[in-house]
């Protein structure tokens, strides 16, 4: 079984931010806004972007089993 | 009689000789590992491009080593559009081989070849290995050595020990693991009876250990991967101290968490071993045996790399996979029904033997479930988050023979190191013709739809 996160990451205004690295637990799994495959239980969920400060630098999730149209949304804010 | 003085001392002597023999070699053959003087920076994750082709070659001894070499030349003989309008065959597509027991001599026979420009020497593999009678010439190695004579019961030196040094020495040229090319990617599996798991000889899995990959001899992983229970010794490695950057990543340890064994027992536990690598004091050495114990079928690292914080998983987040395609050369030999035709029972060995046989056919029907399961979810996060990604799976089995008699013939030849040379032939014939039509012609449309596959790639 497979679990699975939204990730999106959007401006001040609330317009997404495309292009933004998805790090779960250090590891590149890809840019936003994008839905990722993770393994279930406990990570760390980070977004980067360059030139840009992130909010929150980093979050703790935890993956549990769902489909993936239903994926849960993680939301980070780019200064 | 009164006993001479002289012979007195000389009985003495004899005892204190065979005690300095005993206590002085015990450790001479513990293990062949070297420690890793100058770590370095870990080595990047192998990259294969946008289409990953694995390759999985069971156990099965030479039973498994022929149906899998017949397998790859089938596979030799698919032509695909290579890179830079090259031709190229399937089987020089093959990004990852895998391989346990029978299947790493196929497998370690290849890869220590393919970084040649002709590989015609593959041809080879059938005078070094299938023809051969490697459990014979390992008891002629054994007893026709007079310094064997002492050893072999005075010291750690054993029949596997000796099985290493031949296959070293005959089949792989004295190789080592840091002489194999960097594609396909090699990986060799071995059991760790500590703890219980999968061993894969990796590059990261000597760093858990502190030891160097590179210098390590090929014919002795190949050695450990076919340690069959009963008839060998295990393999032992020295656990020199791991680097614990290299052995446990962030998402390890994220794994240990007790939420996340509540879920995902299986993450937690493959975690625990890396961290049992890193005290010294419960794993001063590894202990490894057959590969077959833990997973014939070498399908348990494509599931590896297939998870999502594995190699290919990441790749597939990333967008940057098109292709996966898995191949599987499975010689677990199935239901022999010619045990019922019989009044009379199986004796003592026969039923260890079939027992062990039924493990391993339950065992691998059971990963190959969870393959097909893991390969359906993918193929259905691709389609859901509109990712470009096929998904392609050939098996290889002697259950697609249509012909019952060659069916039950094939599946009911014993795992040996050494046999017939018509079954071996008869073996290959088999390996080469399942490619395509094995899964009832299902393996036809699969090839057909990765050849398309490299052909829309690099068009």
């Amino acid at each position: 079984m497979a679990g699975y996160l939204r990730v999106v990451l959007r401006d001040a205004a609330g317009l997404d931010v495309p292009g933004g690295r998805i790090l779960l637990d250090g590891d590149d799994h890809g840019a936003t806004p994008d839905t990722i495959e993770a393994t279930l239980g406990d990570h760390r969920l980070a977004v980067t972007c360059l030139d840009r400060t992130v909010e929150p630098e980093s979050r703790h999730v935890y993956v549990v089993a769902c489909r993936p149209e239903n994926a849960p949304v993680k939301r980070f804010t780019a200064a | 009689m009164a006993r001479a003085p002289g012979a007195a001392a000389r009985v003495g002597g004899l005892i204190g000789l065979v005690a300095a023999l005993f206590t002085g070699a015990c450790g001479l053959y513990v293990s062949d590992n070297a420690r890793l003087e100058e770590p370095g920076a870990p080595p990047a994750p192998y990259d294969p491009g946008q289409v990953a082709v694995f390759l999985a070659l069971s156990g099965g001894g030479t039973r498994a080593a022929a149906l899998s070499y017949g397998a790859m030349t089938a596979l030799e003989a698919i032509a695909v559009p290579g890179e830079d309008g090259q031709a190229s065959t399937l089987l020089r597509e093959v990004d990852y081989i895998s391989a346990v027991s029978g299947g790493s001599f196929t497998a370690a026979f290849y890869a220590h070849l393919a970084g040649e420009p002709s590989r015609r020497r593959f041809d080879e593999i059938v005078d070094r290995v299938l023809h051969r009678n490697l459990e014979l010439e390992i008891a002629v190695r054994l007893f026709a050595n007079p310094l064997n004579w002492f050893r072999l019961p005075f010291t750690a030196y054993d029949r596997t020990q000796v099985a290493a040094g031949l296959y070293g020495a005959t089949i792989f040229d004295g190789a080592r693991l840091g002489d194999l090319p960097l594609r396909p990617r090699l990986i060799l599996n071995a059991s760790d009876l500590g703890t219980g798991l999968r061993f894969e000889f990796s590059p990261a899995a000597f760093r858990c250990l502190g030891s160097d990959h590179a210098r390590y001899p090929l014919g002795h992983a190949v050695a450990a991967s076919s340690a069959f229970p009963g008839a060998f010794t295990s393999i032992t490695l020295t656990n020199h101290g791991g680097d614990a950057r290299a052995c446990l990543a962030e998402r390890d340890r994220r794994a240990l968490t007790p939420a996340t064994r509540e879920v995902n027992p299986l993450r937690t536990a493959r975690a625990e071993r890396r961290l049992q690598y890193l005290d010294r004091g419960e794993a001063r050495y590894v202990h490894l045996a057959d590969g077959g114990i833990t997973d014939n079928l070498g399908l348990d690292a494509v599931l590896d790399l297939l998870s999502a914080d594995g190699e290919l998983g990441r790749r597939i987040n990333q967008r940057r996979l098109k292709a996966v395609a898995v191949i599987s050369v499975n010689a677990t030999p199935a239901a022999p029904m010619e045990i019922g035709r019989a009044r009379g029972g199986p004796g003592v060995l026969a039923v260890v033997l079939r027992a062990f046989d039924l493990f391993l056919w339950d065992a691998g029907a059971e990963t190959v479930n969870d393959l097909s399961r893991t390969l359906e979810e993918k193929a259905d996060f691709a389609r859901v988050t509109g990712r470009d990604l096929r998904l392609f799976f050939i098996e290889v089995k002697f259950d697609d023979i249509a012909d019952p008699a060659r069916r039950v013939a094939l599946a009911s030849i014993g795992t040996r190191l050494g046999l017939p040379a018509a079954q071996v032939d008869a073996l290959m014939a088999a390996g080469r013709e399942l490619v395509a039509s094995g899964r009832n012609g299902r393996n036809r449309a699969e090839l057909d739809g990765l050849v398309e596959v490299f052909g829309s790639l690099r068009r």
